[in-house]
C-alpha cells in the first residue's frame, strides 16, 4: 500500500495532502513519515506551504 | 537490583501521562505531538521491587526520519531494557501496530498498552480483546491514562514480564516469505558479538537496505557470511520491482490485516463533537478573532484574580516589615531583612498569585487540545515568515518557557528550521517574563493593565514575526514545508490535573526564588548598602557610570540596574527594583515616581531585550554555535533599544 501511495505520487507528480489521506485512508502524521521515508530512500518529495504534495526530478520525469 | 522498563510508542499515544502515572513524576504533558524530545527516567516500586522508567520521545516505526526517533532508536539498541512497554492509540489502532510489530525484531520483551480506550469507545469502536490477545504472545492491557483505567493491572504485568521470554505474533510466522529470510539472517548475525543482542532487527535492516545500518554491518561481517548474505538479500528481491517500500508495506499490510481482525467501527454520519467545534473555532473567518478574545479573556481573568491575592500578599509582607522595625532596632540587620530579604525577596513572592492563575488557564486551553489548533491557526503566518508550521509549537512552548521551547524545536525536520525557530523563541514571551509585566503593568494603569499587556503580547507576536522575516530573507534563506499535525480531540480537563500542572509551576518558582533569585537579591542588596558613606552603594555609582545609555529611554538608575539582573532571572527585575527602592513599598514607588509613558517603555524593553541566562545556554547547546548565540543577544538589545527609543518619542509626541 505505501508503495502505491508513493507510486501515485511520482505518477501525479503533485496531489493534495486530503486527496492522498481519503483515497488511501490514512491520517496526515503518518503520510509525512512515509513522506520522510521516501525521502531518505532518495525519493525527491516534499511538501509545500499549501499541503501539496510535489515530486522533483522523479524518474518518471528523468523519463520523459 | 533494579529493572529497567521502556516506555515506547508513537507520538501523541500517552507515553508521559503513562511515565507520569507510574513514577508520580511532573513530566510534561501536551495534548500535541511531540513533548517529549529527548528520554526522560524515573522509578517506582512494586512490592519494594524497584523499576527504573524511561519514556522516549515518541517513533512512528523504527527507521529514524528524525532526530526524536533517532534519540529513541538509539538507546533502545544501546541499553538493554528488561522490558519495553509498548503504548498503543486504541483509537487509532492501525498506525499504532505499524510500529508494534517492529518492536518484535528487538528482541526484548515486550507488552503492550492499548491507550485512549476512552476516545475509541466514544468513536464506536470495538476492539475484540480475546482475539487481539490471541494474535500476540505477549500481555495486553487495555485502558485510559487519563483515567487510571488498567495502570494498576499494568504494573501488576510489568512485575511479571520482566526479562521474560521474547514473545511473538503468529501473524509473522504465517505471512510471507520476508520472516523466513530474517531468519535465516539472523542466524548468521548472532554469531557476531556486535549483532548477538538485537540479531532480527540488524537483518530487518539488511532487507530494508536502510543507509543508517547496512554499510556498517557488511564492514564486520567476514568474507563467507556477507556473501551468505547478499544471496538471502537476492532471493528476497526476486521478483519484487521496488524494493524501498519492502518491509514498510509489509508492516502496514500486517497491522491493517491485524485491525481488520480485531476491531469493528460502527459508521454514522453524524459528526462527532470535536468536528462540530472546529468547524467554528477553525473557521477561516472566526478563528483568529476568537483566538484574540481567547486570550484577551485569559489577562483579564489572570488580573483580576491574581491582584486580589497579590494585593493581600503586599498587605502581609508591609505587617511583617512593620514588625520587623518594631522588633530590631536600625543597622545592618535591620536593613537587610527589610530592604534585602522583604523588599527584594518579598516583591518576587507577590507575582505567585499572577502564576498559579495564569497556568491554571493555559493548562485549561492546552489540555482541552485548543492549543494544538493555535498551532493550525497560526501556520499560514509561520509561512510567510519561511517557518515551519510545527515551529509554532515550540513557540507556543515559548510562552510558558523558553527553555523547554528551544529543546522542542528538535522535532522540526531540517537544521535551518530549527536555527529559525530557536532564533525566534526568545521573542516570545515567557511565563517569567509575563508575570513581572503583569505585576508592573498592574500597579502602572490599574484597572486597564490588562488591555495594555495584551497590546504588548501582540506586539511581541509582531516583532517574532518581523525578526523572523529577517532571518528568512537575510540570513537563513530556505523555503519551509507544509505542516502535518494530527488536531487531537477535544476533552475536559480535570481540575485536578490543572491544579497539580499550576501547583509545580508554582513550587518551581518558589524554587527559584529561594535560590537563584534570593542570591541575585543579597547580592543586589549588598553591593547598595556598601560602601556606607555613599548613599545607594556600589551599584549606584556602577549605574551612574551606564545609566546616560538608558537616559534617551527614560529610564532611571534602578531601572537600569534592574535590567542587568533581570538577566539572570527575569523575575529578579521586581526584586531588584524592591531592593533598590530603599525603605519604600515598590508599588507605590512605581506608582508615584514612574510616569505611563516611561513605564509603558520599560516594559516594552523588558519584553524583548535578551533572553535568560537558562535560554541562553540552551540555545548554545542547540545551535553549537557562539555565533548564533551572541548575534540573538546582541540583535535583541539593538532591537529592544530602538524600538522603545521610538515608541517612547512617538508616545511623548501624541500624549
Amino acid at each position: 500500500m505505501i508503495e502505491e501511495i508513493i507510486n501515485y505520487i511520482l505518477e501525479k507528480r503533485l496531489v493534495s495532502t486530503k486527496e492522498l489521506t481519503k483515497k488511501f485512508n490514512i491520517d496526515e502524521p503518518f503520510l509525512d513519515y512515509i513522506i520522510s521515508y521516501a525521502k531518505n530512500k532518495g525519493y525527491r518529495i516534499r511538501k509545500d506551504k499549501k499541503k501539496l504534495i510535489k515530486c522533483f526530478s522523479c524518474p518518471y520525469k528523468k523519463f520523459f | 537490583m533494579s529493572e529497567k522498563i521502556v516506555i515506547v510508542g508513537q507520538p501523541n499515544s500517552g507515553k508521559s501521562s503513562l511515565f507520569n502515572s507510574l513514577t508520580g513524576l511532573d513530566q510534561t504533558v501536551g495534548n500535541w505531538p511531540g513533548v517529549t524530545v529527548e528520554k526522560k527516567e524515573g522509578f517506582f516500586f512494586i512490592d519494594d521491587k524497584k523499576f527504573e522508567v524511561v519514556d522516549l520521545p515518541g517513533c512512528y516505526g523504527l527507521t529514524p526520519t528524525s532526530i526524536d526517533e533517532k534519540i529513541s532508536l538509539d538507546y533502545l539498541l544501546s541499553s538493554s531494557p528488561s522490558l519495553i512497554v509498548n503504548i498503543l492509540d486504541g483509537s487509532n489502532l492501525e498506525r499504532s501496530l505499524f510500529l508494534s510489530l517492529q518492536l518484535f525484531f528487538l528482541d526484548i520483551p515486550l507488552i503492550f498498552f492499548v491507550n485512549k480506550m476512552d476516545v475509541a469507545r466514544s468513536k464506536k469502536i470495538k476492539i475484540d480483546f480475546e482475539k487481539m490477545k490471541s494474535i500476540f504472545s505477549c500481555d495486553i492491557v487495555f485502558g485510559s491514562v487519563k483515567n487510571g483505567e488498567g495502570v494498576d493491572e499494568l504494573k501488576r504485568l510489568i512485575k511479571n514480564n520482566v526479562n521474560k521470554k521474547v514473545c511473538e505474533t503468529k501473524y509473522f510466522k504465517v505471512s510471507d516469505k520476508v520472516y523466513l529470510h530474517i531468519e535465516k539472517l539472523s542466524e548468521i548475525l548472532i554469531k557476531y558479538k556486535e549483532f548477538e543482542k538485537h540479531p532480527k532487527f540488524y537483518s530487518l535492516k539488511i532487507i530494508e537496505n536502510d543507509k543508517n545500518f547496512v554499510p556498517s554491518i557488511f564492514k564486520i561481517l567476514r568474507e563467507e557470511d556477507l556473501s551468505k548474505i547478499k544471496s538471502i538479500v537476492d532471493e528476497v528481491y526476486k521478483n519484487i520491482k521496488k524494493i524501498d517500500f519492502l518491509t514498510l508495506d509489509w508492516f502496514y499490510s500486517l497491522s491493517r490485516g491485524i485491525v481488520g481482525e480485531v476491531t469493528k467501527k460502527e459508521f454514522s454520519d453524524k459528526k462527532s463533537l470535536t468536528e462540530e467545534v472546529d468547524n467554528t473555532l477553525l473557521n477561516r473567518f472566526f478563528s483568529i478573532p476568537i483566538f484574540f478574545i481567547t486570550f484577551l479573556f485569559i489577562f483579564f481573568i489572570t488580573f483580576f484574580l491574581g491582584d486580589i491575592f497579590s494585593n493581600f500578599l503586599t498587605f502581609l509582607f508591609e505587617k511583617l516589615s512593620f514588625l520587623l522595625t518594631k522588633v530590631i532596632k536600625g543597622g545592618f540587620l535591620l536593613s537587610f531583612l527589610t530592604e534585602g530579604i522583604v523588599g527584594g525577596v518579598g516583591s518576587v513572592i507577590t507575582l505567585l498569585p499572577y502564576i498559579f492563575f495564569m497556568y491554571i488557564f493555559l493548562g485549561f486551553l492546552e489540555d482541552t487540545g485548543y492549543m494544538a489548533r493555535v498551532v493550525f491557526i497560526m501556520d499560514r503566518f509561520m509561512h510567510k515568515i519561511g517557518l515551519h508550521g510545527k515551529s509554532f509549537i515550540s513557540l507556543v512552548l515559548g510562552f510558558g518557557c523558553s527553555v523547554p521551547a528551544v529543546l522542542s524545536t528538535r522535532v522540526l525536520d531540517t537544521p535551518k528550521d530549527r536555527i529559525k525557530t530557536i532564533l525566534i523563541i526568545p521573542f516570545i514571551p515567557c511565563s517569567s517574563r509575563l508575570t513581572v509585566l503583569i505585576f508592573l503593568g498592574a500597579i502602572l494603569f490599574g484597572k486597564w493593565s490588562f488591555l495594555v499587556i495584551f497590546s504588548l503580547f501582540l506586539l511581541s507576536i509582531l516583532f517574532a514575526i518581523f525578526s523572523g522575516f529577517i532571518i528568512d530573507r537575510f540570513i537563513l534563506k530556505e523555503k519551509s514545508e507544509g505542516l502535518i499535525m494530527e488536531l487531537p480531540d477535544y476533552h475536559l480537563p480535570t481540575l485536578k490535573n490543572l491544579l497539580i500542572n499550576s501547583y509545580f509551576k508554582v513550587k518551581d518558582f518558589l524554587k527559584r526564588a529561594g535560590s537563584l533569585i534570593f542570591i541575585i537579591t543579597i547580592i543586589i542588596f549588598l553591593l547598595s548598602y556598601f560602601p556606607k558613606d555613599v548613599e545607594g552603594g556600589f551599584i549606584k555609582i556602577a549605574g551612574e557610570k551606564i545609566d546616560f545609555l538608558f537616559k534617551p529611554l527614560g529610564f532611571d538608575v534602578e531601572r537600569t540596574v534592574s535590567l542587568i539582573t533581570g538577566f539572570f532571572a527575569k523575575e529578579s527585575v521586581v526584586s531588584t527594583l524592591g531592593v533598590l527602592y530603599k525603605g519604600e513599598q515598590l508599588e507605590k514607588v512605581i506608582a508615584s515616581r514612574w510616569n505611563k509613558v516611561d513605564g509603558f517603555v520599560f516594559l516594552l524593553f523588558l519584553m524583548i531585550y535578551l533572553p535568560c541566562i537558562a535560554t541562553a545556554v540552551v540555545i548554545k547547546q542547540e545551535t553549537g554555535s557562539y555565533l548564533y548565540l551572541f548575534g540573538i543577544v546582541l540583535y535583541s538589545i539593538v532591537f529592544a533599544y530602538i524600538i522603545s527609543f521610538l515608541v517612547r518619542y512617538i508616545l511623548l509626541l501624541i500624549i
